[in-house]
């Protein structure tokens, strides 16, 4: 059941204009911050060779490619959260998966899965133009599988706070300006605190991706991500079941 | 030999419900049998669309224990095993749940297999139901581009692929051009011989031709309920209209035997009122004949189910004042 509600989010999603005009633009967003730290780092590459212990390819172009992946979802997740639930609603085609035999638990994890898959999918494009470099260099595959593992976590965490917020409202709009408030907000209380051992460094998703994009898999970050995401599909659940009980 | 009463399929008792302050049913109980359509009829507001969406689960009733209410489909408690006795439910809501992006073949094959249909058997029951409600020539159309009368078909459509017991239809025609809703109807009769169907609806005319029994609804209570061939004689009067081109006075009029009133409508037309177990007309015929009246017309009086329908529900509204009143001093 989970898998067929997961199946009709993607079918809905690419049979929109809207879904492939934001890959293509995202693509190319991010060929062009490829290529802009491709040609810094031969313009460097040089003085980079003098040193002892030079910083390798990956640590120059993958990390912070990743790591602007990262910002940029934040911003793109809610857009595609907010239709989840919210527009469902409004568009009253939510009595259908209300009247279905299914529970709170199906909608909301095929709702998951669905919008995790395809934003995995929209991301895919990163790993695959740093693979690319594979033709003319060596690569730190560890570092690209840690990138790679925490983007996969972090977005995660996103739909699933994007999810809960669409659940609570009926216009999406209003579904992706409050994720988008959680979201950028977490991070500006990341950013914004000072001190080193600050609670709001703890509560940040993209605090705990530093560690990924610096290489670094740290169970407890990954531990985070997990707990993150499901305090939020469980309250999505249970918005979900108030669905029945307030109308 | 086979059973003589079919199964009830859908068995709710007591159910209430109230929106912040305002109860909308008030201990609603409704059964259905296998082989029943039933017309739910009231104005707009009398809480049909609140019933149907606690019927199919969409909604909870009020406080189930306290009350004593509970919901049966097929046999299943729905209240407490919702996913197994969902299954046996179609429900068509108000506006059709229809995703537009997706093309009418996906869209009802998503909702089979949403009812936990095999694939295979989803494929079969989506070239039946396509043929059962005309939808065979736009199956790879996107609903969003269907007219409305498609949408409304597609929307039967995924009520019905999955082949509940129990159809629930939340006013199936509103919106239909008047061949499509003769189409709908016949659809909805065709439904009626093998499942349950319940359907709700403001129009008459509806219920006359599509239903069994009828359920009135007033103010989130069922204020009568009938089989649809009995609500039509329900307050009906026995007599006719008359015209006639050369009238003869009123008086000669009154005197035929069993006539019991005559009231001019018109210079030339009368409505005539007979005692119900009598009937005058072959007299007043004979009569005319011979005295030259020119009879030109005789239509026996009906009582249209909008004169019923109104008669309930203001003895409805009169009862409930009165109760008010009497609750009061």
């Amino acid at each position: 059941m989970i898998r067929l509600l997961a199946l009709r989010e993607l079918r809905s999603l690419f049979s929109m204009p809207s879904t492939w005009f934001a890959l293509a633009v995202l693509q190319f967003i991010f060929a062009w911050f490829f290529l802009a730290r491709l040609d810094a780092f031969l313009e460097v590459q040089p003085q980079l060779a003098q040193l002892a212990n030079p910083p390798g390819v990956t640590i120059t172009i993958a990390a912070p490619l990743f790591n602007t992946a990262a910002l940029l979802l934040m911003m793109l997740a809610p857009m595609f959260t907010m239709r989840l639930i919210a527009e469902e609603r409004r568009n009253q085609t939510f009595t259908l998966l209300l009247s279905a035999p299914l529970s709170s638990r199906h909608i909301v994890l095929g709702k998951f899965f669905g919008l995790l898959v395809f934003l995995a999918a929209l991301m895919t494009g990163v790993p695959l133009m740093l693979y690319t470099l594979m033709f003319g260099t060596a690569l730190d595959h560890g570092l690209l599988l840690s990138n790679m593992l925490g983007l996969l976590l972090l977005t995660a965490s996103y739909v699933a706070v994007g999810l809960y917020v669409s659940a609570l409202t009926t216009q999406p709009v209003i579904a992706a300006i409050g994720a988008l408030a959680v979201l950028v907000g977490l991070w500006l209380a990341d950013i914004g605190a000072a001190a080193e051992g600050s609670p709001w460094h703890l509560i940040s998703p993209l605090n705990h991706f530093q560690n990924f994009n610096a290489g670094l898999l740290d169970s407890g970050d990954a531990a985070f991500f997990v707990l993150f995401s499901a305090v939020f599909l469980l309250l999505a659940m249970r918005r979900i079941h108030n669905n029945r009980i307030y109308g | 030999m086979p059973n003589a009463t079919p199964e009830i399929t859908l068995a709710a008792r007591n159910l209430s419900r109230r929106f912040g302050s305002r109860q909308v049913i008030h201990n609603l109980s409704l059964e259905l049998r296998r082989g029943e359509v039933l017309g739910l009829l009231g104005h707009n507001g009398a809480g049909k669309t609140t019933t149907l969406q606690m019927l199919t689960g969409c909604l909870l009733p009020d406080s189930a224990e306290k009350n004593g209410c509970s919901i049966e489909i097929c046999g299943i408690d729905l209240l407490r095993r919702p996913t197994l006795a969902k299954a046996h439910i179609g429900y068509l809501p108000e506006t059709p749940p229809l995703y537009r992006e997706l093309s009418v073949n996906d869209y009802l094959i998503f909702a089979a297999r949403l009812r936990g249909m095999k694939p295979g058997a989803a494929a079969e029951a989506l070239i039946q139901t396509r043929q059962r409600c005309g939808l065979e020539a736009v199956g790879r159309k996107i609903i969003g581009t269907l007219s409305k009368g498609y949408q409304q078909r597609v929307g039967i459509a995924q009520a019905i692929i999955h082949r509940p017991a129990v159809i629930v239809l939340d006013e199936p025609t509103v919106g239909l051009d008047p061949t499509q809703i003769r189409d709908i109807r016949t659809l909805i009769r065709e439904l009626g011989d093998s499942s349950s169907v319940i359907l709700s609806t403001h129009l008459l005319g509806e219920v006359q031709s599509v239903c069994d029994r009828v359920e009135i609804m007033q103010h989130g209570k069922l204020i009568y309920g009938d089989t649809s061939a009995h609500m039509q004689q329900y307050g009906s009067v026995s007599g006719f209209i008359i015209s006639l081109r050369n009238p003869p006075p009123l008086s000669e009029l009154e005197g035929i035997a069993g006539i019991s009133s005559v009231e001019p409508l018109s210079a030339t037309q009368f409505r005539v009122l007979h005692a119900p177990d009598t009937n005058p007309s072959a007299a007043l015929l004979a009569l005319a004949e011979r005295q030259g009246w020119q009879l030109e017309q005789l239509t026996p009086l009906q009582a249209t189910l909008e004169e019923v329908f109104a008669r309930i529900t203001h003895a409805g509204i009169t009862a409930a004042e009165k109760n008010a009143t009497g609750e009061t001093s």
